[in-house]
């Protein structure tokens, strides 16, 4: 066995040393919900902490936005969490999985959103979606559900 | 006295290409050396009549068009295909520095071996449950999704991709009226 040899299998066993968790990770989403508020009142104004998403709320029948709440979890993979938000309304997120698709990393998720909505949807990791409707006060909720996937250690 | 300097040196020697220490060692052994001053002596005239001889070839030639000509042929010729120029392109470059290469791919591999171990160290997470934190998705972020299924017990519902930040919107228009027509909700 010549020196490179040994060279490349002691950097094998030092990456594999390093890396025990790679091969035995567990996935989790972490979900993170941002409850806004939206009416229909005079002219268009939108709360500075939602200027990331100002191109998105711009194009939703709405002319104000706050934001109510923020709300983050982190599901593990074909596990569930329910969300309460204001007005006895809640949202459940459910961790199907990880696609690829066209060689994007994309999270599989099931959100229900009691009584009348239930969606299964594959989202790019760390991407977002807009769901809007449920009435709230004299405007409506508006959540802006992101997720991305997490590998988790397994903790035997 | 030294030993004798090789034709190579004698060379170099007139063409005045010899460092000044290596020229000056050459000069100190000439001094001493008759054989050797023959043989630069003979050099020195062989390289004047090849001088001589070549420019009286020359002299009749017309290079008159020659860069033009030289520049025709080269853009007549055919250029390689692409895998086969880059591959002689990477293989001109291996061949220039050898040595560079081989520790560059070295530390590639070092690099490729340990990022998922010391990746995969990050501090874990917080536990499961609800609480304030940083929103996930960033402006910068691929916002792409897939609607694989979707039930709405209502009537009236949009679906639409902001073509900005390529997010998708699921807007229910009457989802109230349909808790208040089925009160106590519909488990989908």
């Amino acid at each position: 066995m010549n020196r490179l040899t040994l060279f490349t299998l002691a950097l094998l066993v030092l990456g594999n040393a390093l890396s025990p968790a790679e091969a035995r990770a567990a996935r989790r989403a972490v979900i993170a919900i941002r409850v806004i508020y939206a009416v229909k009142d005079g002219a268009k104004s939108i709360d500075p902490a939602l200027d990331d998403i100002r191109g998105e709320l711009e194009e939703l029948p709405a002319s104000k936005f706050r934001l109510l709440d923020r709300i983050s979890t982190e599901v593990d993979e074909g596990a569930a969490v329910e969300l309460q938000l204001p007005g006895d309304k809640s949202i459940s997120v459910r961790f199907t999985g990880v696609d690829q698709v066209k060689g994007k990393r994309m999270l599989g998720l099931q959100l229900a959103l009691k009584p009348a909505l239930k969606i299964s949807l594959r989202l790019a990791d760390g991407g977002r979606t807009l769901i809007g409707g449920p009435v709230h006060l004299e405007g409506r909720l508006v959540l802006d559900v992101s997720a991305r996937v997490e590998e988790k250690e397994d903790k035997k | 006295m030294t030993a004798h300097p090789p034709q190579r040196e004698l060379d170099l020697y007139l063409d005045g290409e010899l460092s000044p220490s290596r020229r000056a060692r050459l000069e100190a052994h000439l001094e001493q050396c008759p054989q050797c001053r023959q043989s630069l002596e003979i050099l020195g005239l062989t390289g004047s009549l090849l001088r001589e001889a070549v420019e009286e070839e020359t002299a009749a030639v017309d290079f008159g068009g020659f860069d033009e000509r030289v520049l025709q042929a080269a853009r007549a010729e055919r250029p390689l295909p692409r895998q086969r120029a880059l591959a002689l392109r990477l293989g001109n470059l291996l061949a220039a520095r050898p040595l560079a290469w081989a520790a560059a791919a070295a530390v590639a591999l070092v690099l490729a071996l340990l990022l998922p171990g010391l990746l995969a160290r990050q501090p874990a997470a917080p536990a499961p449950g609800r609480h304030d934190a940083p929103v996930v998705a960033g402006r910068a972020h691929n916002n792409e999704a897939i609607i694989d299924s979707l039930e709405y017990a209502g009537q009236r519902s949009l679906i639409y991709t902001v073509s900005r930040n390529n997010t998708t919107v699921i807007w229910l228009y009457d989802f109230d009226s349909v808790g208040q027509q089925a009160p106590g909700g519909d488990e989908l």
